[in-house]
């Protein structure tokens, strides 16, 4: 089981995005998966619906008679997996998707702005899980970094201003690219159409180092019990 | 001979324990439903961990910081400013009037007036600045 959300309480760090590749690298592998759109734009539905091999994933929407916790205790009762996105703000869904989470991953592209929105969110998590008193597996994945070799020094600062505070970085880091801005558009999925290609292997790679962190989590979680 | 511009699926061996799903019984769902109350909401807002209301999710919460609608007006006709001068002494008991009262000095004039014989309907009586105060 994996409830798996992205959370960051500044907008525009790339959440969605990697909702999307996450819901499409669940469905590549054949995992059961079903999402909840919590920002009112509703990307996921009308994404999922445009790629045949993402038309069957079931994507939930709250409303005044489905709260979210409802929503959610019914789709992971019936799939494996479930992906939140949330919207880019400190809103009363946080504080709920956070104390349902099995994993929380806080996107951070390089600004100061999203140091500062990651940390908070950081810090929601770690109050999330003394309430919850249940381990809650997190980490901090940073966006739109250089794909290249050369890595900007902003980048290992960043990484160390984390790390400083007490953050966990991935290795991993969501390069970028431009396979993903046009993944909307051209209806091609590098997880799902390219699984060979660069940007397939990049976002793979930080699949790979958040289910090692799923999993070192279960393990704290049955030892704890 | 080209190559497939869609690369089949490959299907990697997924991680044990991650494809059985939720208990609905799993506690988790019970805490973060007291965290959708509207008092644990409010603390939160109090707190400062939450500075936006989604209103697909706290519509309540919203609502009941809203005022509440205006009710219309019961009016037959629309109100005119009037301005006059009056003695002192006259407009001093109409204060002291409406101290005791509670009956504003435009509805004494209206009730003066209806007793002189001016039409003065009943619904146009109605003082609307009183209402909600009470």
């Amino acid at each position: 089981m994996a409830i798996i959300t992205f959370a960051q309480v500044k907008g525009g760090s790339g959440k969605t995005t990697l909702a999307k590749c996450m819901v499409a690298e669940l469905v590549a592998r054949g995992g059961s998966v079903a999402a909840l759109d919590l920002d009112p734009n509703r990307p996921l539905a009308r994404f999922f619906a445009r790629i045949p091999e993402l038309g069957g994933v079931e994507v939930a929407s709250p409303d005044p008679q489905r709260r979210v916790s409802m929503l959610v205790r019914d789709l992971s009762a019936r799939h494996g997996n479930v992906v939140i996105d949330l919207m880019g703000a400190a809103t009363n869904d946080t504080q709920v998707a956070l104390a349902l989470s099995d994993l929380v991953v806080v996107p951070s592209q390089m600004s100061e702005d999203d140091f500062r929105g990651g940390i908070e969110t950081w810090r929601q998590i770690e109050e999330a899980e003394a309430v919850a008193r249940r381990p809650i597996a997190r980490a901090v994945l940073l966006v739109r970094t250089a794909s290249g070799a050369v890595r900007p020094r902003v980048e290992a600062f960043l990484r160390e201003a984390y790390t400083r505070e007490g953050a966990h970085v991935l290795t991993a880091a969501f390069g970028e690219r431009t396979v993903w801005k046009e993944m909307n558009y051209a209806g091609w999925v590098p997880p799902l159409h390219e699984r060979d290609g660069n940007a397939a292997a990049n976002f793979a790679a930080i699949f790979d180092e958040l289910m090692a962190l799923l999993a070192a989590s279960a393990t704290r979680s049955v030892a704890a019990a | 001979m080209t190559a497939p511009r869609r690369p089949g699926l490959q299907l990697p061996r997924l991680e044990p324990g991650l494809t059985a799903p939720t208990s609905p019984d799993d506690p988790r769902f019970g805490l973060a439903a007291s965290l959708e109350r509207p008092e644990a909401v409010r603390e939160a807002v109090a707190a400062g961990r939450v500075r936006a209301i989604n209103a697909e999710t706290g519509l309540e919460l919203i609502a009941a910081r809203a005022p509440a609608p205006k009710p219309a007006s019961r009016r037959t006709a629309p109100e005119v400013a009037l301005s006059t001068k009056v003695p002192d002494y006259v407009l001093r008991q109409l204060r002291r009037r409406y101290a005791e009262s509670g009956i504003t000095i435009r509805n004494q004039v209206l009730f003066a007036l209806r007793l002189a014989g001016v039409e003065v309907r009943d619904e146009d009586l109605h003082d609307e600045r009183r209402r909600g105060r009470g």
